[in-house]
């Protein structure tokens, strides 16, 4: 890719799965490990790079949280984690879990940690019965199945209300 | 929609691995799919990659130390009795923090009474136990964090270490294979004429087929494993310390090295130690451990000889395969005059803490600051290990006993244990030790116990302190004098003195102790005598304490009073009650006994005030079925107990009798542990002048000590046979028999 080296400020376009395309400089990009490797093996010839598992509206998050770490990447910790913090206050859980996804997906380690851990840190106190509301996740056991998963997991519900 | 809801497996997977251990556990309950995600060996292995690296935001790292230490204070070389009981407590301490909030575990088998050593990888401690009287051994991986465990299979090496101290484990993880594996290597000195040779046998299980396989013989080594060597599982080798049994004096790398197992390649190697004048006379002792992934050696520097501070340097093997010369010196550690005495023995956050142990205390110190960041705490044979959480087992362990049992009620049981008579143990399957227990555990449970065990664990734990010391002092015969005497200016028996000491520590309190000390230990009896003796019957529970009864402050002042006038003892009232308590029917009458006539002769006493022999009841309380044998009376020295008839006296080595019954007969009123008693007793004053009890006890302590090979100490000459379940005192009285 020498072209890449020689200008800087060269953009990609990153189309979400929804259709909308994104114009993005390519040192924000590059934040991304998948859309890196992309370029390094130089695969990117075509002009627009879909994103079929990302829709729209998680991909504006996702370049926003690029941007910033790309744009402050020389500047201090600090502000980058006040902005981490700040970036996902008031997230709903579709959207966080979404964030998750196209993080891994674009291998955007710290997206990922961020936004992993943020729900992680929700469902850390909550009872199964609430984590399978969030998850949105069908409860295949029988009452005495749960009841015999519960007792073999014992070691976890001591102390636990 | 995927089998995750809505969610894609991956992000599930990115989620649950950042949760805690019990978060974990519970979220096993949310469906089958979650459940087996849970367990896979792949998401256990993605959880302790991202917790390893700390990926948590808010600071709350995974990383734990356990810690095992045994209450009492226990020299192995110094001790004179392998009776003693060698208790661990183990607790998991949240790294960085202070003692304060740790959590106390509980070992999931049996500890008491054995050694161990402890290794730790990815949340699992493999557990190397041992009982040091028959060599047998256990090994055990653990996983506190879920409470599961496994008992390994035994090896199937040809060679049997001659001793525990010869054997070494550690455990490791293959990331190629997902595999644990534990190594177990033993060094085994073979002699060929007059030359010594050390081989090495190895062993390795592997956690996925649970299966060892063993290498036996082809490992001709120069070297022999520390005892005392801690290990370090890290770029997939397991690492030891050594020692080089051919060393030279120009070799200026000191005569310790590093052995390295590597597990996937099963290539043993020998690592030479950073080139630091190791082989200076006054520094002996490096440790290994694991600082950032890379391989640590901890060795004092040792040039100095400073009073006031220590220095000790940390050295990391930054090129793992091109060792010599790529240690790089890490950090350098100075241990202030406080704690300059002190040895590190492990460090946290990566050698942002130290722990250091030594005179019978833990600290943990900060380098930087120079100061100690936690409340110290007390006890020796400290095991620190640093581990994480992790569910690494969750699918091959078997559930530990919960951990809401007190683990004092434990320890106790494991003192229980200790007791049944070593061969005993040994014939007994596991599920009778574990029936055994069981008994224990419910007499444990008693009542008068409940709610009281932090008192009485501590208790037990200073009176066995304060009996160490005094052994100590007798044994090195220092001047010392026990920093009180009573207010005639008498300086007290080591009988007294804990009692005086108990006397300060609140009577109830101590009788209660004495109560549990008594209770707690049976009689031994020897292996040949053992096979004869018909079961005994279980004593019945409703079996009221001794010492509770009694008032021990009575007892206080009652012993120093007769400990200076021991002339009033009324031993031939003692020999009749003697008689009285084995065998609760029988006559009396010492005459009757004709087996110990001269055992009358020798120690009859001069004075005889009134006994209680007509009524030796009055005081005593109802004492049920042959439990009773605990009230055995103790005369100054020595104790003598009836035979059975027809046969050869038979010892009895368990000294551990309150002997207080009567006014008159309150000789040596505590109650003590066999080893330490018995050299309590004999530093009991002997009567006044002219006295015959006091040549009498004499007497028997010369026939004690010739019996015992001749050493002033009746006990250092038992000690073999001690280990068979009879003990010198016991073969001492048998030769006074005979021989009087």
């Amino acid at each position: 890719m020498a072209s890449s080296i020689e200008n800087n400020n060269e953009k990609l376009t990153l189309k979400s799965s929804d259709g909308e395309e994104f114009l993005v400089e390519k040192h924000v990009a590059l934040q991304s490990t998948l859309l890196q490797n992309m370029l390094d093996s130089d695969c990117s010839s075509a002009d627009v790079i879909p994103l079929p598992k990302i829709d729209a509206r998680t991909l504006a998050l996702v370049l926003g949280y690029c941007k910033k770490h790309a744009d402050a990447s020389s500047s201090k910790q600090g502000e980058l984690n006040s902005f981490d913090s700040e970036f996902l206050k008031d997230m709903d859980m579709g959207a966080l879990f979404n964030l998750v996804l196209a993080a891994n997906f674009m291998e955007i380690k710290g997206l990922l940690d961020i936004a992993a851990q943020k729900i992680a840190d929700t469902i850390k106190d909550k009872p199964h019965q609430e984590v399978r509301e969030i998850f949105h996740v069908e409860n295949d056991y029988t009452p005495e199945e749960e009841a015999a998963v519960r007792e073999e997991n014992r070691w976890a519900f001591e102390g636990f209300p | 929609m995927s089998q995750f809801g809505s969610l894609a497996l991956e992000t599930v997977v990115d989620i649950l691995a950042r949760l805690s251990i019990t978060s974990l556990g519970r979220c096993r309950c949310v469906c089958k799919s979650w459940r087996s995600l849970i367990a896979d060996p792949f998401f256990i292995n993605k959880q302790l990659c991202v917790n390893h690296h700390g990926c948590a935001i808010d600071g709350d790292r995974n990383h734990y130390f356990f810690l095992a230490y045994s209450i009492f204070r226990r020299d192995r070389k110094n001790s004179s009795s392998r009776h003693e009981p060698y208790f661990y407590s183990s607790h998991s301490l949240h790294c960085s923090e202070t003692f304060e909030e740790c959590k106390r575990l509980q070992f999931p088998t049996d500890i008491g009474h054995s050694s161990i050593k402890i290794s730790s990888c990815n949340g699992v401690l493999c557990l190397l136990r041992c009982h040091d009287l028959n060599n047998s051994y256990a090994i055990i991986l653990w996983n506190p964090s879920i409470n599961k465990f496994k008992i390994l299979p035994k090896p199937g090496g040809q060679f049997e270490a001659s001793s525990f101290d010869d054997v070494s484990v550690g455990i490791g993880f293959v990331p190629r294979t997902n595999d644990y594996k534990v190594v177990r290597l033993m060094s085994m000195m073979t002699r060929n004429n007059s030359d010594v040779f050390f081989s090495t046998q190895i062993e390795m299980y592997s956690l996925s087929t649970d299966s060892w396989t063993t290498w036996t013989g082809t490992y001709d080594v120069q070297w022999r494993l520390y005892v005392e060597t801690t290990d370090a599982s890290v770029n997939g080798a397991v690492h030891w310390t050594a020692m080089k049994t051919t060393w030279c004096d120009d070799d200026d790398n000191g005569s310790q090295l590093i052995v390295s197992f590597h597990l996937a390649d099963k290539v043993l190697r020998e690592i030479c130690l950073p080139n630091c004048h190791c082989g200076r006379p006054n520094r002996n002792y490096g440790f290994i451990s694991v600082i950032y992934e890379k391989l640590a050696f901890t060795i004092d520097r040792g040039d100095e000889d400073l009073f006031y501070q220590k220095v000790w340097e940390i050295w990391l093997l930054e090129d793992y395969n091109n060792n010599r010369e790529s240690w790089t010196r890490f950090r350098t550690i100075t241990m202030g005059p406080t704690c300059r005495d002190m040895v590190p023995v492990q460090f946290l956050n990566n050698g942002e803490f130290v722990v250091c142990s030594g005179m019978g205390r833990l600290i943990v110190f900060d380098p930087k600051t120079q100061q100690i960041v936690a409340k110290e705490l007390r006890g020796s044979g400290f095991i620190v290990v640093n581990y994480t959480q992790s569910l690494v087992l969750v699918n091959e362990g078997t559930d530990a006993p919960s951990t809401e049992m007190s683990s004092f009620a434990k320890e106790l049981k494991e003192l229980v244990l200790d007791l049944v008579p070593r061969r005993k143990w040994r014939e007994k399957s596991l599920e009778e030790m574990e029936r055994v227990s069981n008994e224990a555990q419910e007499e444990i449970e008693r009542p008068e116990l409940e709610g009281q065990q932090e008192e009485v664990e501590r208790n037990v734990s200073y009176c066995q302190m304060a009996g160490q010391e005094l052994q100590r002092s007798e044994f090195f015969g220092t001047k010392k004098q026990p920093s009180w005497t009573d207010h005639t200016g008498h300086r007290p028996t080591g009988t007294e003195t804990i009692l005086a000491k108990e006397k300060l520590r609140g009577d109830s309190m101590a009788s209660l102790r004495c109560h549990v000390k008594l209770w707690a230990r049976e009689p031994r009896q020897t292996p040949e005598s053992y096979s004869d003796r018909p079961k005994r019957p279980r004593r019945p529970k409703t079996r009221p304490s001794v010492t509770l009864d009694l008032p021990l402050t009575a007892q206080n002042n009652q012993t120093s009073a007769v400990t200076k006038t021991p002339n009033t003892v009324n031993t031939a009232a003692a020999v009749g009650k003697l008689h009285n308590t084995t065998e609760p029917a029988a006559d009396h009458n010492p005459q009757n006994l004709p087996t110990h006539q001269n055992l009358t002769k020798i120690i009859s006493p001069t004075t005889q005030t009134a006994g209680p022999a007509g009524n030796p009841d009055q005081h005593r309380p109802n004492m049920g079925g042959p439990r009773s044998e605990n009230t055995r009376l103790e005369t100054a020295g020595k104790r003598k107990r009836r035979p059975k008839e027809g046969k050869k006296p038979q010892p009895n080595r368990t000294p551990y009798y309150l002997a207080v019954d009567s006014e008159q007969d309150r000789t040596g009123a505590a109650v003590w542990n066999n080893g330490l008693w018995a050299t309590t007793t004999r530093r009991m004053k002997p009567p006044n002048e002219g006295a015959t009890p006091g040549q009498a006890t004499n007497e028997s302590q010369l026939c004690a000590r010739k019996a015992s090979g001749g050493r002033p100490r009746g006990e250092e000459g038992g000690e073999k046979r001690t280990r068979k379940g009879g003990g010198g005192e016991g073969e001492a009285e048998a030769s006074l028999d005979g021989g009087g």
